[in-house]
């Protein structure tokens, strides 16, 4: 099974969620997190390998160049300006290579413009294999990272911890998983970024069940995401030490065995 | 000379890529006309509107425009493509910063 662990809002703990599923199955994990990735600090983990990840942009030749304009008006990114030069800005690039087809004069050729790297770790204590997307500071290109990092998935016990939020790259994660848990809090604002989520995990079509962390923070929250959520749901404990908390551990456990 | 001027209201616009209007004057021994008038089509981009303009002031074949002031972007969008970046105060007139232009009178961004 490919386990999605995610959360709308940032802060809920999903990470380290994440962090006792991990050591609970001892799948290898693939943090999706690419603006903050941060997995690799919950657990013991030691860097084998680090690849950078790159997009195909095109490049000009000058001499061949007439400067026609046709890749400027095929590029859907606007990336290209041609007028009395040839222009391009990589950061607004998406590698869709239309550019280089549309080319009356085959002046264009493909160039590599990096948009992140992927870090590879071994967690000592699980044996596993923890890969890490980390892009580029300021890039906005985060969902091709994530799935760079999708299309790379090896074997079928997996786990995925998602990025924040309810953007495409989660949908894209989720599809890409056959279960997710959910964690939120109860607090209006998670509240409400949940509701946002489970909208996106309902079309991702996948079974989950909506684990309330620190459910004992408010118990009027705590049962109005109960009654109104249309999944399972479980409750973990506030604790101190969330990452070494068995009681954690044991609510994890639990909504491991929901799915 | 073909010039640019980036307009909001009735006057010169404070800002460049996203001015809601583009007046492009023919400027020719102090003589200015209003050759086209049109909406400024990347004014309600999310983003990259700094480069589109490029695109759109390229494709009017201008020499240069004139604009309160320029981003990052624009600035270097406008420079590959040869069009210079005159500065004039916000709400000054047109057809004025337009003659200013074409003297070289303005400010280079």
């Amino acid at each position: 099974m490919r386990l999605a662990v995610t959360g709308g809002k940032g802060g809920v703990g999903k990470t380290t969620v994440a962090a006792h599923a991990h050591r609970i199955l001892g799948w290898d994990a693939v943090d999706l997190d690419v603006t903050a990735p941060n997995l690799h600090l919950y657990l013991d983990c030691e860097e084998v390998e680090r690849r950078r990840v790159h997009l195909l942009g095109p490049k000009v030749d000058p001499d061949s160049c007439t400067l026609c304009g046709e890749c400027a008006r095929a590029c859907p990114a606007g990336a290209l300006i041609v007028g009395r030069s040839w222009d391009f800005d990589p950061d607004l690039c998406h590698g869709c290579g239309l550019c280089v087809r549309v080319c009356p004069r085959g002046a264009l050729d493909y160039v590599e413009i990096e948009i992140g790297e992927v870090r590879e770790y071994r967690v000592r204590d699980t044996g596993s294999r923890l890969r890490s997307g980390r892009l580029n500071v300021g890039d906005r290109r985060s969902r091709h990272l994530v799935n760079h990092l999708l299309d790379r998935l090896e074997g079928d016990e997996i786990l995925l911890d998602t990025p924040a939020g309810a953007g495409k790259e989660v949908y894209d994660a989720l599809r890409a998983a056959d279960a997710a848990l959910v964690v939120t809090q109860p607090t209006p604002a998670a509240y409400r970024d949940l509701r946002r989520l489970l909208r996106v995990v309902r079309a991702a079509d996948l079974p989950h069940v909506v684990l309330i962390n620190m459910a004992d923070v408010s118990e009027r929250w705590t049962e109005r995401i109960e009654r109104e959520v249309d999944a399972p749901t479980l409750r973990a404990p506030r604790v101190d030490d969330p990452l070494e908390s068995d009681e954690l551990r044991d609510a994890v456990r639990a909504a491991l065995d929901e799915l | 000379m073909r010039v640019a001027v980036m307009v909001e209201g009735d006057g010169v616009s404070a800002r460049f890529a996203r001015a809601p209007e583009i007046r492009v004057y023919e400027v020719e021994d102090d003589e200015v006309e209003l050759v086209e008038a049109k909406e400024n089509p990347a004014a309600g981009l999310p983003r990259g509107a700094g480069r589109q303009i490029v695109g759109v002031l390229t494709q009017l074949d201008v020499d240069a425009t004139v604009a309160g002031r320029y981003g990052p972007n624009a600035l270097q969008g406008l420079k590959a493509q040869g069009i210079k970046a005159y500065i004039a105060e916000p709400g000054t007139d047109p057809e004025e910063a337009a003659r200013k232009a074409a003297r070289g009178e303005l400010p280079e961004g």
